[in-house]
């Protein structure tokens, strides 16, 4: 079982080393994200290829995840339905993730964090390869 | 409708994925009504699967054609979104989900490139035997489900897990990275992971822990 399978000891370890890390730098995990995400796009052609760099990273957050980051109550139906009122959150939740996540360097092939236009689906096949760039419109 | 999308500049949508047989089929007649109906009656069962695969075969084909696509320049893949799999035995599974599944892969992802993915975030471990019969190259399995117990099945399969989507979502600092060292291990000689939660990503999941994860990925994920 997955979720029960024990860590290892060295794994504690390291786990714990990087989070001190992380909270030596006011909670941002140490990153260089310029390397991230140039690896990031040779791994996620191909996560198989002998030639990638690292794992590719799926767990990129959507739409789904703008609420909790901006402190402010979940509302699907309105984020779904009132263009608006979405434009100004995936505007507000992508300043952030450019701050957070982003190639500071700006390259087209850097995504920021996705907010996707149809945040409440449930229907996961959204851990893409090849996750799109971030739009300030949100649209992916 | 297809004259309203056309004067907006959108293209004819085309069906490459849907929720999976048996998340379809109990959303229109119930979970214990489905197994019910393929135990007692499983000829009136193979109807209703088979007509399941008919009218996904159907829209496919008139979405297709509608978009301007002949069945040779039709772009191939699909995928199914299956989460109440988990619900059947497997010899219930296999009669009534793997038949739409092998129907809908042999139309649309005939080659081994394309894309045969599914998702099911669910337990349903005793399912993969089944979709090893249909050699998905794309998997995003739930979170009781290990690396290698995916890859035992599924050799050639794009595993998109598997970080608890509730690890996530919680910002289990600690979890998150000891979990991926956990999927790097087991993925490590035969590579083919996309770390991804094993599941959706829900609401609560902050951007440092995205960055967390990009962090572990850099420093203990390289191969």
């Amino acid at each position: 079982m997955s979720v029960h399978v024990p860590h290892r000891p060295e794994h504690l370890a390291m786990a714990r080393q990087l989070l001190a890390e992380t909270r030596a730098h006011d909670g941002l995990a140490p990153v260089d994200l310029e390397q991230f995400w140039a690896d990031q796009e040779i791994a996620t052609r191909d996560p198989f290829g002998p030639d990638i760099p690292q794992v590719p990273l799926g767990a990129i957050l959507t739409g789904e995840c703008v609420y909790d980051e901006l402190g402010i109550e979940e509302d699907c139906r309105r984020y779904e339905e009132d263009a608006g009122w979405r434009l100004e959150l995936n505007i507000a939740f992508n300043d952030l993730a450019e701050r957070i996540t982003a190639n500071p360097g700006g390259s087209s092939n850097a995504p920021t964090t996705r907010t996707n236009s149809q945040p409440c689906s449930t229907e996961s096949t959204r851990a893409t390869f090849a996750p799109s760039s971030s739009r300030k419109d949100g649209t992916t | 409708m297809k004259e309203r999308l056309l004067s907006q500049g959108i293209r004819c949508p085309l069906y490459r994925g849907q929720r999976g047989p048996i998340t379809f089929a109990t959303s229109i007649y119930g979970v214990e009504n489905l197994v019910s109906l393929i135990i007692e009656n499983p000829d009136l069962a193979a109807r209703f699967r088979d007509a399941i695969l008919r009218t996904m075969l159907e829209i496919a084909r008139v979405l297709d054609e509608e978009a301007g696509y002949t069945p040779e320049t039709a772009p191939r893949g699909f995928g199914f979104a299956d989460d109440n799999c988990c619900l059947l035995r497997p010899d219930m599974y296999e009669f009534f989900g793997y038949p739409v599944l092998k129907g809908m892969f042999d139309r649309y992802s005939p080659a081994p490139e394309d894309l045969r993915h599914q998702h099911s975030d669910s337990a349903m471990g005793h399912h993969l035997p089944t979709l090893a019969k249909v050699h998905l190259n794309s998997a995003n399995f739930g979170p009781t489900l290990t690396v290698s117990e995916i890859r035992e099945h599924l050799p050639r399969a794009v595993i998109a897990g598997q970080l608890a989507p509730f690890t996530y979502c919680r910002n289990e600092e600690e979890n998150i990275v000891l979990e991926f060292l956990r999927d790097f291990d087991m993925a490590r000689q035969h590579r083919g992971l996309l770390f991804a939660t094993a599941g959706s990503v829900n609401n609560g999941t902050r951007l440092t822990s995205m960055r967390l994860a990009m962090a572990a990925i850099q420093r203990f994920g390289r191969y």
